[in-house]
């Protein structure tokens, strides 16, 4: 499904970026567009992140998989907010399906929220296609992250990808011998069929990762050592400081000024 | 003296207990997002996320049969929402709270009911009652998150049909994950 090895062999300012730098971007463009819910200040997060996902010059083809389930993420949220029963007196209603009501309020919120929600999928993947998973680990563990947290994160990171690869394996070799698929019924029942072959094979590559792990001194704690370095170069300290102000002046957009809140949108 | 030695080193987390905890992981991701194309909306398909969760977590526990199982394994499927899907930050803290909440009322009742090898209790139908804890946990938390965080509205009656839906979906999800995990500790262990 999602093979990121081709983007990380990159060589863009953002792929060089130190990976704490971009574990701070991360954080910082996952949460600041949760504090607004006016589309117009959501926009502009999502407008921030635009030039530095185009200058890492990432390949979207492996990747789509990933890519379109955040579109399919949005869309939903779009959906439901749509159709949800928005109780306001001057709502108009868009479209009038009986036990349904689209809603022009429930239309603007839907495709707020949307944004919202698709701005951390994306970039989440800006940083998962630009830095490989053992430096991050690295950078983790320079961070005083304990060594076997910081190998579950690297190794869920380098796991997913075998473990999708392996069930689009098994859902080709079904494809081959006559499953049939489409509809609920159809799907659930060829997934039934995929799911022991899929654990007894991830299962045997994990045996083998894991003693090809433990050979290497992993249970002796030798890992805690390693020849990079890791320095703050000047495009680090210039993106570190981009992160702070973005987020220090959403902070105090949101709540000193009280800017960037449409009442209308809400929640439960 | 000896034996008691090897025995705990035995139940000490090694490299492959690591990886077999990623494994389950990224599978309960896997499985979901191949689960998607099947088309159940929102809310109700969060009941379906709870039974591939607590069947992954159950399978997870009885291959691994070792105290800090739970643990790790959270770790390892909040590690893939946060760097895949971009899952808010607050995550980390479901992760590190409610996993280590589940550990320690498992690892209470191993002491308690399996005196001999409190690990016993990771193969048994004590693993209902956790798999339920965890659900609940899990369940309540995401939901806690998209109201408040994300504000996706829902009707509270759909969101507890859905809840209703993942009792019954995660106490087969333990089912099916009790059996191929008792089966998958016989097989690794050989």
């Amino acid at each position: 499904m999602s093979d990121f090895a081709i983007n990380y062999e990159k060589d863009t300012w953002v792929h060089r970026l130190d990976p704490r730098v971009k574990l701070l971007y991360i954080l910082v463009f996952c949460t600041i567009p949760l504090f607004f819910t006016d589309a117009k200040y959501v926009l502009a997060c999502g407008l921030l992140v635009v030039p530095v996902w185009l200058s890492a010059k990432i390949d979207p083809r492996p990747i789509r998989a990933l890519l379109w389930a955040a579109v399919v993420f949005g869309l939903v949220t779009v959906l439901f907010s749509t159709f949800y029963n928005y109780d306001y007196p001057d709502n108009k209603v868009l479209l009038d399906l009986g036990f349904m009501r689209a809603t022009k309020i429930g239309l603007t919120s839907g495709i707020t929220l949307g944004i919202r929600a698709v701005i951390p999928y994306v970039v989440a993947l800006l940083l998962i296609c630009t830095t490989d998973p053992a430096q991050l680990a690295k950078a983790m563990m320079k961070m005083h992250m304990p060594m076997s947290v910081s190998f579950m994160m690297m190794g869920a990171l380098r796991m997913f990808p075998l473990v999708s690869s392996e069930m689009s394996n098994v859902s080709t070799a079904q494809t081959i011998r006559g499953v049939e698929k489409g509809g609920f019924k159809k799907t659930f029942n060829a997934f039934k069929l995929a799911v022991t072959p899929l654990m007894i094979n991830s299962l045997r590559k994990s045996r083998t990762t894991g003693l090809a792990v433990e050979s290497k001194g992993f249970g002796m704690r030798a890992w805690k050592d390693y020849y990079q370095e890791f320095k703050f170069k000047t495009s680090d300290y210039i993106m570190l400081v981009f992160c702070i102000a973005v987020f220090i002046a959403a902070f105090v957009m949101r709540y000193v000024f009280h800017l960037g809140i449409n009442p209308l949108v809400k929640g439960q | 003296m000896a034996e008691a030695k090897a025995k705990k080193g035995n139940l000490k987390f090694n490299a492959v207990d690591l990886i077999t905890c990623v494994v389950f992981a990224a599978l309960v991701r896997v499985l979901f997002l191949v689960f998607k194309m099947a088309g159940v909306v929102f809310p109700f398909n969060h009941s379906f996320m709870q039974m591939f969760s607590t069947f992954c977590f159950t399978a997870c526990c009885a291959v691994v049969k070792k105290k800090w199982t739970c643990f790790y394994y959270t770790i390892g499927w909040v590690a893939i929402d946060f760097f895949l899907q971009g899952e808010h930050w607050l995550y980390w803290i479901y992760a590190f709270v409610g996993s280590l909440i589940v550990e320690f009322i498992m690892d209470a009742v191993g002491k308690s009911k399996f005196p001999d090898d409190p690990t016993d209790v990771y193969h048994s139908n004590w693993m209902y009652l956790f798999g339920f804890i965890y659900m609940c946990f899990y369940f309540w938390f995401t939901f806690w998150m998209i109201f408040n965080v994300f504000l996706v509205p829902c009707e509270v009656w759909m969101m507890l049909v859905a809840f209703l839906g993942a009792v019954v979906l995660s106490l087969l999800g333990t089912k099916l994950g009790l059996a191929v995990g008792i089966q998958g500790h016989k097989l690794t262990s050989n």
